[in-house]
């Protein structure tokens, strides 16, 4: 364990940062409803990903090390803030970073990305002492692991997104991955028959562009065949999986959900998962994919009962049900798609709520608490848009960029934590939010932390992320 | 009452201090690689590969000098740094010109102009690269003025690099096979 060099930040000191892309932090700049009140709990994070707490209000916090855009990379550490206030890290996950945290059984369980595979690890709370649980969920691309969580049996669930952004590898995802993982592709959750559509496009990585045909779960540069019968494996990306906490009996749930970051149980025991849209740009671009959060229904079955997992749409169907080359998803910018998949499964929508496209939905919890109020709401981050990067459209620049209280049984939903103005902070010159990542109760069912990670900008051709501008905000009801 | 992690005066001040070897390091780098092309881009006969060079030098110049308002944005003082084309750069400069001669003699080429393109690749990756790590401080520090400096250097020395790289492959045959 490694104590962190801190020190008492006065609100004067809050507001004359030494970082000047975020030189101010401010609570007044935030908007939250009537009786409630906002402070500071931590700035000067790293790109903070995910946050758990202890049952004893001790608080785990990780520093993603390389997040989005994969630099610049900074220690990927799992910090811990004791109720006194001390801060340490207590240990660091290698090149990828650690993306979600939950704590059970006097383990400290973190999902960090890696290389070609993401992992689940779990630290001993009272030694730090470290475990792999579950490796090998197919990585190495665009997309994150979720969870873990914990649900009312006792099990753990977990997560991974898509390989590719859209459902083909290719040089729209970042180029890095293409040299660093030219392996890396999609793998279905059960058996698929493949079109025989490919993508033609060209190798960035190569000393010539040469052409290339890439097809949907294959490495950059290999083709599919028209019929071809792809295996569904357990370890697939876009699952969702449950198991033992030390990983034996693993299952899949779910497969199909296309980034599936956040992930929360509501007091009634359901499962309920976040997803984000296609993008619309590049080689096989897709526009006005709403945000999703889908309930999992196959959690509420007894464990090891699942024969066949639900299907819930990647690469081919949107969040609305409609396949991605209807005329309502044809992009302005970019290609359009074309079918994947000869035979869809069963679809498993439609989602329970719908958010606008590219608002980048992320870590959620449900409120458990008459204190806090809004009991039985389900608070959801919104990391906000990378458009113009990711969409063309003007309406898309400012979606995200706050938390919202949903209601799950009627697919509404209210702006819980937001800027006066849409969009981040800094982009308004203000000392609001900037991107929140997470959002957590404290056991005491008094305060929503919301983790904010920080300055990340975006234009069109490029994004930017910045060290020590992350975040930890506390909204207490008075 | 909030914590600032690793925003604390002294933990700052200390991380900027390390900025500042780095920040010299790209000063001997850069000056080293524009002196190589001031000795290249008149040696060079082919008249299309000497104008891209001339060109190059231009901007390796601009570059240079660049690296005072990255002094400045990092809050350090400039008059600090390395004197442009001082001694570090001048020895750095004439050992890359000695290694590409011995590298040459070995490999039985004749050629002087090539030798020095095929160091002249070197040197500029090198010094691209200590333009990309200042990029990279820049945005671990949260400093987006370094951002700004540094990234439309750092794309136009890879388009360099590019050139550098064609240039030394078109001339290849000739400087081996015909020695000239």
């Amino acid at each position: 364990m490694t104590a962190l060099p801190t020190v008492f930040a006065p609100p004067e000191t809050l507001r004359r940062l030494p970082t000047p892309a975020r030189p101010r932090v401010d609570p007044a700049d935030v908007v939250v409803p009537d009786g409630y009140d906002v402070d500071v709990v931590l700035a000067g994070l790293s790109m903070p990903t995910g946050m758990g707490f202890a049952d004893d209000g001790t608080l785990y916090v990780l520093e993603g090390g390389s997040t989005w855009p994969t630099r610049p990379y900074l220690p990927a550490r799992i910090l811990r803030l004791d109720p006194s206030g001390d801060l340490a890290a207590i240990g660091q996950e290698p090149l990828g970073g650690p993306r979600g945290v939950a704590v059970h059984g006097g383990y400290v369980y973190v999902a960090a990305k890696g290389g070609y595979h993401s992992r689940i690890v779990r630290y001993d709370r009272y030694t730090d002492e470290r475990a792999v649980v579950v490796d090998g969920l197919p990585d190495g691309g665009w997309h994150e692991p979720g969870g873990p969580v914990f649900g009312p049996d006792g099990l753990m669930y977990f997560a991974q997104g898509s390989v590719s952004q859209n459902g083909v590898v290719l040089p729209q995802g970042y180029l890095v991955d293409l040299a660093r993982h030219p392996e890396a592709h999609d793998v279905p959750g059960q058996d698929v028959v493949l079109t025989g559509n490919n993508v033609d496009t060209y190798d960035p990585t190569a000393p010539y562009p040469y052409l290339v045909r890439t097809g949907p779960f294959k490495p950059f540069g290999v083709g599919a065949q028209q019929g071809e019968v792809v295996k569904g494996a357990l370890k697939c990306s876009t699952g969702v999986w449950r198991s033992h906490p030390d990983g034996s009996g693993m299952e899949l749930l779910a497969w199909g959900v296309r980034n599936p970051y956040g992930m929360a149980f509501s007091e009634d025991g359901d499962l309920y998962v976040c997803d984000n849209d296609f993008e619309e740009y590049g080689d096989r671009a897709i526009a006005n994919d709403p945000d999703r959060i889908w309930l999992i229904r196959n959690a509420r079955t007894p464990h090891g009962s699942v024969a066949t997992p639900d299907w819930y749409g990647f690469p081919d169907i949107c969040g609305d049900g409609l396949p991605g080359w209807d005329d309502k998803h044809l992009p302005q910018r970019g290609r359009p798609a074309q079918r994947l998949l000869a035979e869809h499964p069963v679809w498993a929508g439609p989602p329970v709520f719908f958010e606008a496209p590219h608002s980048a939905m992320a870590k959620m919890d449900f409120c458990r608490s008459d204190a806090f109020g809004r009991r039985g709401r389900l608070f959801a981050s919104e990391w906000g848009s990378l458009a113009p990067m990711n969409s063309p459209r003007p309406q898309d620049l400012d979606h995200g960029f706050r938390v919202i209280a949903v209601d799950v049984a009627h697919g509404t939903a209210e702006s819980f934590v937001r800027n006066r103005h849409p969009g981040p902070a800094s982009a308004q010159g203000t000392g609001g939010i900037e991107r929140p990542v997470d959002c957590k109760f404290h056991p005491d069912g008094r305060s929503l932390y919301v983790l904010d990670f920080g300055v990340s900008q975006v234009d069109q051709s490029k994004q930017l992320s910045y060290g020590h501008t992350g975040v930890l905000w506390r909204i207490t009801r008075r | 009452m909030p914590l600032l992690v690793e925003l604390g005066e002294r933990t700052w001040t200390g991380q900027l201090e390390r900025v500042e070897p780095w920040l010299a390091t790209t000063v001997v780098s850069q000056g080293a690689f524009r002196r190589m092309l001031e000795d290249t881009a008149y040696e060079v006969g082919e008249p299309h590969i000497r104008k891209w060079l001339g060109d190059m030098l231009d901007a390796a110049r601009e570059h240079e000098r660049l690296i005072d308002e990255l002094y400045v944005a990092f809050r350090l003082d400039p008059a600090r740094r390395p004197a442009l084309g001082g001694a570090s750069a001048a020895l750095l400069a004439k050992a890359r010109e000695i290694g590409a001669h011995v590298e040459g003699l070995a490999g039985g080429l004749r050629g002087g102009a090539w030798r020095k393109l095929r160091e002249l690749t070197l040197a500029n990756l090198d010094s691209t690269t200590a333009f990309g790590i200042v990029e990279q401080l820049g945005l671990a520090l949260g400093i987006p003025l370094v951002v700004d400096l540094v990234v439309p250097v750092v794309g136009r020395k890879s388009q360099h690099q590019l050139v550098l790289r064609e240039c030394l492959l078109e001339m290849a045959p000739k400087a081996i096979l015909y020695g000239a």
